[in-house]
């Protein structure tokens, strides 16, 4: 049966790299013609504007540090599916091209059926946005399968931390 | 055994949007369903071997009615399913035009239950934005909706190759990949994207030896990942049995897709113009 005994929902509440510096680099569709702006104006603007706590570049290198400690303390873990905001404008980092990740519009049912494969299997959904003009909370939601009890929760309770010194902090909603 | 053979490949050309910006956004999705699930019942007319159990919508541009929620995943393929029994299972658009590439690795190299998997890799420019009809890296766009049905041995994971750029020249690399992975296939036809002058010249200076399939940039536009599809069914009538062709696409963030592929005997193989 699949089990997820391990659910992290958290929000990133300000810059991840808040000493680091980044090149500007907003990668935005090009609005050009009166038409353009008479169609995107047909989108309704989201009721609450989420803040902008990190940049592409940064997007992806946090992304990529998250997966990295993720298979670095999560045992076992096999697979990694994860949500993917596009256009990215940016090259995504080498490791999240990998074949032990597979990036998706929605995770569960491919998480459902690398489970029922074998797999132990981390499912993250991600709403971090780069830039106004994107819609997201800066949610991070990260779910793990895994095909065994682990013996310990140490691996568990490491990512959690690691993701809070990122300033990804568990949210209740 | 490694073949991974194509069985049907439909492509429906759209000149016009879907929608004019007039319109009003509720009928996105009604509208997309209505196109994708007809072009694959279309490509499925008389296929009387199982649906496969899996079946990837990639796509390039079109992020934007995801992300803002103009089109709503699950609901969308409720609406497609009234058209066909052959519903997509997920959305793959994170890999640009190398997606199909992506999501043939994930479905080949992990178990399954079918010999058959599908693709259907849909670019309409649903917004009717002037940033996506035409562009200086890839010229006119062509847009369009194509349906492949592969059967695909137990190794055909073998036969798809993806790959990322190290470099900011990424048409260089991926062309010197395709070289290298064409070095002991002096016998395959190679089915390259469609670009303009500039970048064709770059893929005949860097491939001199590769027997090249035409590049359709200036009948169909860049048509993102359809694009090698597109030459494969054009060649198809012409094709010898036992050809080999390799099919290859590139994204413009640097990823990039190889897959060794044959056209099955029996297979159906077409493009039409939307009405």
């Amino acid at each position: 049966m699949m089990q997820c005994n391990h659910f992290f929902n958290g929000q990133l509440n300000r810059s991840p790299y808040a000493f680091r510096a980044y090149r500007a680099n907003a990668r935005v569709l090009p609005l050009t013609t009166p038409e353009d702006y008479a169609s995107l104006g047909r989108i309704e603007k989201p009721a609450v504007q989420s803040p902008v706590f990190c940049g592409f570049q940064e997007k992806y290198d946090l992304l990529e540090e998250i997966v990295n400690a993720a298979f670095l303390h999560l045992q076992p873990l096999d697979r990694c599916v994860m949500t993917a905001m596009m256009p990215g404008g940016l090259r995504l980092p080498a490791r999240l091209l990998q074949d032990d990740i597979f990036l998706l519009h929605q995770v569960d049912q491919e998480a459902k059926r690398l489970f029922l494969d074998g797999f132990s299997v981390l499912a993250i959904e991600e709403s971090i946005i780069r830039h106004p003009l994107e819609s997201g909370r800066n949610h991070l939601r990260l779910r793990w399968f895994p095909q065994h009890s682990s013996q310990r929760q140490d691996g568990w309770n490491e990512l959690v931390r690691f993701l809070h010194q990122l300033n990804i902090v568990a949210i209740d909603e | 055994m490694s073949e991974l053979e194509l069985v049907r490949a439909e492509f429906i050309r759209y000149p016009q949007s879907l929608l004019s910006v007039d319109d009003r956004l509720q009928n996105l999705s009604p509208v997309l369903a209505k196109a994708v699930g007809e072009q694959i019942a279309y490509a499925l007319q008389g296929w009387q071997g199982p649906i496969p159990d899996r079946h990837f919508v990639c796509s390039t541009i079109m992020d934007l009615a995801f992300s803002r929620q103009l089109v709503n995943w699950p609901t969308l393929v409720e609406q497609i399913a009234q058209y066909t029994d052959a519903v997509p299972d997920m959305l793959i658009n994170a890999y640009e035009c190398a997606s199909w590439g992506y999501s043939l690795r994930q479905a080949l190299s992990h178990p399954r239950t079918s010999p058959y998997v599908m693709c259907t890799i849909v670019d309409l420019n649903l917004m009717d934005l002037a940033f996506w009809r035409a562009n200086p890296n890839w010229g006119n766009s062509g847009f369009g909706i194509v349906t492949l049905l592969f059967r695909a041995e137990t190794n055909a994971h073998e036969c798809v190759t993806v790959n990322v750029a190290k470099t900011s020249n990424f048409i260089a690399e991926f062309s010197i990949a395709v070289r290298n992975a064409l070095a002991d296939k002096p016998d395959y036809k190679l089915a390259l994207p469609f670009f303009p002058p500039a970048v064709t010249q770059l893929f005949q200076r860097l491939l001199p030896d590769a027997d090249m399939l035409p590049d359709l940039h200036p009948r169909f536009g860049h048509c993102f990942g359809a694009d090698p599809w597109i030459s494969l069914i054009e060649q198809a009538p012409h094709a010898s049995s036992g050809q080999r062709f390799l099919a290859t696409s590139v994204a413009l963030n640097g990823y990039w897709t190889m897959a060794d592929i044959t056209l099955a005997a029996d297979g159906i193989f077409n493009w039409r113009e939307a009405k």
